[in-house]
């Protein structure tokens, strides 16, 4: 054999190994290498429910996912968590009419004004899906159950609690969340009948934030321009209390002026360890959502079920906290 | 089984093809798979598309209906329908997901087509604000269905930029592997190639090249060995067969040649000698009978002997003797070299009769004995032998000329040796000088003829020993007159 023709041998087996070997390797690659596959393990669940929240990005309405979540998974339910970015009333109504076209097996949402959900939540339960009202309820409408804070009693404990920390003295300026929605209305109502018949406070002001920190940022600092005598603050929604705790240390008035606020956000929890904010409602969110689940079971299931089902509210202080901890669940 | 070339280049071109064609099956199954990927993809958003738009038809038409209260319009509507209850069918299997999304947008459908028939229902029955009231569900609902189809198209979308990025990348993979592919299928078929050629032309051009070898008149060479089992092995079996005939035919014409010229010596020898032998023969005739008249009988027969030998020295060379002719002629020989010496010198001769019926070249015995005389007894003062033994061993016949001289040297006898092997050529037309009183037929004319005419090298052994002497034996086939025909055909020219 000639040199040349050895040659021309190694470089082509050589040639021949390494593309080879190449072609292996990426051979190899294509057959390990997976598309992304869509999950289609069709899962059964026994039911499809939603919960509307006011707000999906909200830490209280989270808890209240968080429970329902937990009983979802408890009892194979599918559990579609739906509702405006930002609260907004209208987007709120569509989503249940959305559900309800979608044919859910059913719908938990809050009943925030008896003008505008009350109608639609007869419709949908004339369609045969039940409703359950959480957190707020819409009393006036064929809601099958409300599961939830005593809203009411909610305010009243407010009112109580601000007496005994004030000394039965204040001048009180109350910011809301809404003066149309119920659960707002409610506390408000409850606020001003516990502190109806004391001498010594009086109500100077009510303002409504619109559920919107900015707005109610507003408020509270006209509120402290407007009235100098104000000596206390009452915040009906979860936000309110914040940002008063906010415009209050701008003025460097917090020994001053007695706040109490509602829900415990980790906003709130951090005022009270700072001593701004003195006392805060404690609802029980998660409750509200576990309890909401299992209630709308037993509903399709024929079963009887309370009509109204008032979660714990308490009033928490600086000294409560560690029992509290966030939202105050169990 | 001969593997002809034939298969070997078909087998070689059906390994070609069928790796090129599996190569671009596999390139072209790839891409098919690819497209198919890309197709289910994008069929997903044109079936949602669809729906979308169908629903919108539907709701136009429906309006259109009770407007005109056309039946064409409720024709088309009812026709969407259907369409529209198939591509939600369509919708799972397309689209395998578990999301909620899809089954409240399935839900939303079927929704939208019960209000849409609620709807005709209550207009056909004249109730208007009822299907009124239907009417606007189904404009809400159509309104839903085009933002969940817009949400669900966002979703996909998103969903499928991961795929065609995890797509692109595996199409990459498929691309190099392809490539290499390519490349693999390349370089075996190129090796292939040349193996298969290599093995084809490689005897060929080893043929050819010992071809011009013999053309040019060089016949040696080795055989030429392939391994190639093709039509080629034959061919090359045939010229290896070919160089070998030729080679022994060419031997065979220069061994005749050689013979040829060792008798033209021989008769050269007698013509020298032949100087008009019958005036010399009736000379030496009529001295014998004078001296047998004077009653000088010992001169007479003396005289005959010389005549005997003289006879036989200038007959014919060119015909075979038989061995009792030689010996014969020994036996003169030896009478007129008693004559001479006398009592100086001892022949003895030990010969079966037997074995001299056979037929051996002419002058053979003579020069043998001759030489055993010359160069080994003749410087002796007394004593001298000289000895010839005639006798069968198993079917051969064995001549010994056996003397008691000066024995030879090593080198002498080494020269001699290897003349008998045939391993010195070179001397072997050299002629002798003629020593001293010799008829100049030397030894190794003797062995040459020998050797040619009963075509084998071992006819002569020779043993020797300084001062002890010389033993010359000669191997004749008995039976197998070897070389007989070829012999004779050369003498009667």
């Amino acid at each position: 054999m000639s040199k040349l023709s050895i040659v021309a041998y190694t470089v082509g087996s050589l040639f021949f190994l390494v593309s080879c070997s190449f072609s292996i390797f990426y051979g190899y690659k294509v057959v390990t290498h997976h598309l992304p596959k869509e999950d289609s393990a069709v899962k059964k669940y026994n039911y499809h429910f939603v919960l509307v929240a006011e707000e999906l990005d909200n830490e209280y309405w989270r808890l209240v996912d968080e429970g329902a979540r937990a009983a979802a998974k408890k009892y194979d339910v599918l559990l579609e968590y739906a509702g405006p970015k930002q609260a907004n009333l209208e987007d709120h109504l569509k989503t249940i009419e959305m559900s309800a076209a979608a044919k859910v097996d059913g719908i938990m949402t809050q009943g925030l004004s008896d003008d505008q959900f009350s109608p639609l939540i007869n419709k949908v339960v004339a369609k045969g899906i039940p409703v359950i009202t959480v957190d707020t309820d819409a009393a006036n409408s064929r809601r099958q159950a409300y599961i939830g804070t005593d809203n009411y009693y909610s305010g009243f404990l407010a009112g109580k609690a601000l007496i005994k920390d004030t000394k039965g003295k204040a001048n009180v300026a109350i910011i809301t969340g809404s003066f149309t929605k119920n659960h707002q209305i409610q506390r408000v109502k409850g606020f001003k009948d516990a502190v109806q018949f004391e001498k010594g406070i009086h109500i100077i002001a009510v303002e409504e934030s619109e559920i919107s920190r900015v707005i109610a940022a507003e408020k509270a600092n006209q509120i402290m321009q407007g009235h100098p005598e104000v000596n206390a603050f009452f915040g009906t929604s979860a936000l309110d209390g914040i940002e008063i705790a906010q415009v209050v240390e701008k003025y460097k008035k917090q020994n001053q002026i007695y706040i109490i606020g509602f829900d415990t956000l980790p906003e709130t929890v951090k005022y009270i360890r700072q001593g701004t904010i003195k006392a805060t409602v404690v609802q029980e969110p998660y409750e509200m959502g576990y309890g909401a689940v299992e209630m709308m079971i037993n509903i399709i299931e024929g079963k009887r079920v309370d009509p109204i089902i008032h979660t714990n509210t308490r009033i928490a202080r600086l000294e409560d906290l560690p029992a509290v901890g966030m939202g105050g669940r169990k | 089984m001969l593997f002809r070339i034939r298969s070997k280049l078909l087998l070689y071109f059906i390994v070609l093809v069928v790796l090129l064609s599996s190569v671009g099956f596999f390139f072209y199954n790839s891409s098919e798979k690819l497209v198919t990927e890309y197709d289910d993809s994008f069929e997903r958003f044109l079936l949602l598309n669809d729906i979308s738009q169908r629903t919108n038809l539907m709701t136009e038409k429906l309006h259109a209906y009770i407007l005109e209260k056309q039946p064409s319009y409720l024709r088309d509507h009812q026709k969407e329908k259907l369409k529209l209850i198939k591509d939600q069918n369509k919708l799972y299997e397309v689209i395998h997901t578990n999301e909620i999304n899809l089954t409240n947008y399935k839900n939303m459908i079927d929704s939208f087509i019960d209000e849409s028939d609620a709807t005709l229902g209550a207009f056909k029955k004249d109730e208007i604000n009822k299907y009124s009231n239907h009417f606007n569900e189904v404009l809400k609902i159509n309104g839903f269905l085009q933002e969940s189809t817009l949400d669900l198209l966002n979703n996909k979308l998103t969903d499928y930029q991961k795929f065609y990025g995890q797509m692109e990348q595996q199409n990459h993979y498929y691309k190099l592997m392809s490539i290499s592919l390519f490349a693999a299928a390349f370089f075996l078929s190129t090796l292939l190639a040349l193996w298969i050629s290599g093995g084809i032309t490689k005897p060929i051009s080893l043929l050819s090249k010992a071809a011009k070898e013999i053309s040019k008149g060089n016949l040696s060479g080795e055989d030429i060995k392939i391994t190639t089992k093709d039509e080629l092995k034959p061919l090359t079996e045939t010229f290896n067969q070919m160089r070998t005939n030729l080679r022994q035919l060419v031997k065979e014409i220069k061994q005749k040649s050689e013979l040829d010229k060792l008798l033209k010596e021989l008769e050269l020898r007698s013509l020298q000698n032949q100087i008009n032998p019958h005036f010399l023969f009736n000379t030496l005739n009529t001295v014998s009978k004078l001296a047998y008249l004077e009653e000088a009988e010992q001169t007479s027969r003396l005289i005959e002997a010389v005549a005997a030998l003289l006879r036989y020295n200038l007959g014919d060379v060119n015909k075979a003797s038989t061995l009792r002719d030689e010996v014969r002629i020994v036996s003169e020989y030896f009478y007129i070299q008693k004559t001479r010496f006398g009592e100086r010198i001892q022949f003895i001769t030990d010969i079966q009769e037997d074995c001299l019926d056979i037929e051996i070249p002419v002058l053979i015995l003579q020069p043998l004995i001759e030489n055993a005389f010359i160069h080994g007894v003749e410087e002796y003062e007394e004593n001298a032998e000289i000895r010839l033994n005639v006798y069968r061993h198993k079917d051969r016949i064995y001549v010994e000329v056996i003397d008691n001289g000066e024995g030879m040297s090593e080198a002498t006898k080494k020269r001699f040796l290897d003349y008998v092997e045939g391993t010195a050529e070179e001397e072997s037309f050299v002629p002798e000088k003629s020593k001293g009183h010799s008829n100049g037929i030397g030894v190794k004319n003797v062995i040459r003829r020998l050797q040619l005419y009963y075509q084998r090298n071992d006819v002569v052994e020779i043993e020797s020993e300084l001062k002890k002497g010389t033993k010359f034996r000669l191997t004749i086939p008995g039976i197998g007159k070897g070389g007989q025909v070829f012999v004779e055909n050369t003498y009667s020219r």
